[in-house]
């Protein structure tokens, strides 16, 4: 059987079948299988958490959800106003919770800043910094990362990470994620709710989510969803245009830092056709096509996506019991 | 006039049917089926159902009458709440 | 199926090298260099970390102890010897101050001032129980509280299920800050959290999730409590942790693992919960427990909800993705 040549229609799903679809199983796996009363859900302002949101909603009633937004002192207050937005849209209860001091408490801003000073000595509190991995394409030096501070000024700095360095900061940032979580299992517990996992496949499939943080859940709605098709769900279920199109981003760092620049090196769109071109039995040299790039490049990419999945099957299983 | 069985079993079925969203499965409990051994009630599940039929048929439930006897079918809550009454 | 009050008794050579194997595969296949633990100063967490040194090696063992205003001072006391006779590195974080900025005391303390206004959190100490004794007395599970001021009992009742969601939410973040520490240190050692979970705790859902819950792996989750004392007393465990009373060790007035969980000593559930794994015949049970059927039948009943109602906290998350 031939396959198709390589396209985003490939990728283009029956957005109001899907949704129904993921609606109903929502409110098997919530009513049913975890006899909960409703869902929690962290809205961030991006697509995916809107969209489960707009899920849920349609899935077990506005009066049963709970949107939570997270605001540090690092976080864009943009962020929080998109949140509120979606969480206006769609009827929902919103509530915000300001995590910096538990952020102070827990020594998450001083450890990661220590861990950036052991790239950067002259690194001060107060600047701005994103950790930045190098862009596949252009080299196969997998895994070194570079950190990236902006001073007072608006000098920048760019500074190879040393394997020490890149674990402490990137430890220290989980902090925030982690705290996020444990925000959403609280107010989930006090009300039998349940908590929602916003992953999408790229997300879930190549690690990129904190474990015990985003990448905790009851039950994860998008999770075998590319991110194109979340788009598409964002645009079935009406959501707001600047929602729509703004760029997916981390927001752990406090200098902008997009999804691409942390760990895709592809933009999301390319991303999804990747990684559907890798599951799907397509060549590095039919992807490269596609994608205008060398075969080498391709064949890169490949590599990156199993070096990831082999590294994230622990995070998707349970903990390894013996038998 | 009598409180008539059918108003406690209704208001009990009623409340199960809202109060937990998977609503198609309650036509399918018999007055005598076991909530526990039909998984439908759990530890924090029993705290809900004492609170309700405390609240609803305004009687008190002691301690040591929180048994399945009492609670753990339409059934028996209709005969324990009428023993109340 | 042999059921008799021997079952559980094991050669403990031959299981701690197989716990020992099972440890080293898991830390090599991840390219680990070592492990992180929780030390609680009770037994679990004692076996686990002795395990682990006997696995790796103390160097690639770091022990955490996070203990916060109302944990027992005996825990830490304990951790800490224990640390210090297995030769590993450890620290002591308090977690007073972040918990506080959770509100966790608070949001948990307003819920008790509700019920019982002359509640005084500096002055008074409170626990959280079920009813007592299941082979006793038949009776449904439900939390009182129970709040003394360290020589009478002040005040006693049922929690409604709005009350007990809220206490246990807010007493929830305790094991939830502690996984957030544990995995700290792990990530910043590229090394994996061990868990402490044995096996009555894993199938009856004691635990909680993304806190204790949330480990890498779980090396005596296979083991009834009853093998946790065996396998401890084999590995020399300190005498004060293995006489030590479980517990959760979560409120300021203590309370057992038994009172706030089980309704039963260990001894107890250890034969049940083997009874009903392997699918025990009634009879057999009642007469090698010397029980009434009456009794058998409450205490399987228990079992069986629980272990249904917590499935999901041993499973995935579940999605729409297909399996791969």
């Amino acid at each position: 059987m031939t396959k198709k040549p390589l396209s985003p229609d490939l990728l283009r799903i029956d957005a109001q079948d899907e949704a129904a679809r993921i609606e109903n199983w929502v409110l098997d796996m919530v009513g049913k299988r975890f006899r909960k009363k409703g869902a929690v859900i962290g809205l961030s302002g991006g697509v995916d958490s809107s969209v489960c949101a707009a899920i849920c909603v349609k899935a077990l009633g506005a009066e049963r959800i709970i949107g939570i937004f997270t605001p540090e002192r690092e976080c864009k207050e943009e962020t929080n106003e998109l949140g509120r937005l979606i969480a206006d849209h769609l009827g929902i209860t919103a509530i915000r919770e300001d995590i910096t001091e538990l952020l102070k408490a827990s020594g998450c801003y001083e450890r990661r800043d220590d861990g950036i000073r052991m790239s950067v000595p002259e690194f001060q509190r107060g600047w701005g910094s994103k950790v930045v991995l190098p862009n596949i394409l252009e080299s196969d030096r997998l895994n070194i990362s570079n950190i990236v501070v902006r001073d007072l000024d608006g000098n920048e700095i760019r500074q190879r990470m040393n394997t020490r360095s890149y674990l402490q900061v990137v430890a220290a940032s989980n902090f925030k994620q982690r705290t996020r979580k444990m925000m959403e299992y609280y107010h989930a517990d006090r009300l039998n709710y349940a908590v929602i996992g916003t992953p999408n496949k790229l997300e879930y499939d190549l690690g990129f989510f904190v474990k015990n943080g985003d990448g905790s859940a009851d039950l994860k709605p998008i999770a075998h969803l590319y991110k194109t098709q979340v788009y598409q769900l964002g645009r079935h279920y009406g959501l707001p245009d600047i929602v729509l199109n703004r760029a997916p981003t981390t927001d752990t760092y406090s200098l902008p830092q997009s999804q691409e620049e942390f760990y895709f090196s592809l933009p999301y769109y390319h991303m999804d056709i990747a990684l559907f071109a890798y599951h799907n039995g397509y060549t590095p040299l039919e992807l490269s096509t596609y994608l205008s790039i060398t075969p080498e490049q391709a064949e890169r990419i490949y590599r990156d996506i199993e070096s990831k999945r082999r590294m994230v099957q622990y995070l998707q299983s349970p903990p390894l019991i013996l038998p | 006039m009598s409180n008539n069985g059918n108003d406690i079993k209704g208001k009990m079925r009623e409340f199960v049917k809202n109060n937990f969203l998977y609503s198609s499965e309650i036509e399918d409990i018999s007055d005598i089926d076991s909530f526990i051994d039909r998984g439908i009630i759990d530890s924090t599940g029993v705290l809900e159902l004492i609170d309700f039929i405390e609240e609803t048929f305004g009687i008190s439930i002691e301690n040591d009458e929180v048994v399945p006897e009492n609670l753990d079918s339409f059934q028996n809550i209709e005969r324990f709440v009428r023993s109340k009454l | 199926m042999e059921f008799n009050k021997n079952v559980l008794y094991m050669n403990s050579e031959n299981e701690v090298e197989r716990i020992i194997g099972f440890i080293r595969n898991n830390v090599v296949e991840r390219k680990k260099e070592g492990l992180v633990i929780g030390l609680s100063g009770g037994i679990d967490s004692a076996l686990v970390s002795a395990l682990c040194v006997r696995a790796l090696g103390k160097e690639k063992v770091f022990g955490l102890v996070l203990p916060e205003k109302e944990s027992n001072p005996v825990s830490r006391d304990y951790a800490e010897i224990h640390a210090k006779a297995l030769g590993i590195r450890y620290e002591v974080n308090e977690i007073t101050r972040e918990l506080e900025a959770f509100g966790a005391y608070e949001k948990r303390d307003s819920i008790i001032m509700d019920l019982y206004p002359e509640y005084l959190p500096d002055k008074h100490r409170i626990k959280i129980t079920l009813p007592g004794n299941i082979l006793e007395k038949d009776g449904l599970n439900f939390f009182s509280l129970t709040i003394d001021d360290g020589k009478k009992v002040l005040f006693f009742e049922r929690l409604k299920k709005h009350q007990i969601n809220g206490i246990f939410a807010a007493t929830d973040l305790k094991q939830r800050t502690r996984m957030m520490h544990l995995y700290y240190n792990a990530e910043r050692m590229n090394r994996l959290v061990c868990g402490t979970t044995n096996r009555p705790e894993t199938l009856q859902g004691y635990f909680v999730k993304c806190g204790d819950g949330g480990v890498d792996m779980e090396p005596i989750a296979h083991l009834y409590k009853t093998q946790v004392y065996q396998l401890s007393r084999h590995l020399g465990i300190p005498p004060e942790i293995i006489d030590r009373q479980p517990s959760p060790d979560t409120f300021n007035s203590q309370v057992g693992d038994e009172e706030f969980f089980f309704r039963m000593p260990y001894d107890k559930v250890d034969m049940f919960l083997y009874a009903w794994e392997h699918g025990i015949d009634m009879e057999e049970i009642c007469n090698v427990m010397d029980l009434s059927k009456s009794q058998v039948e409450r205490v399987l009943r228990d079992l069986t909800s629980k272990f249904r109602s917590t499935k999901h906290l041993r499973e995935l998350p579940p999605s729409l993705l297909a399996c791969r």
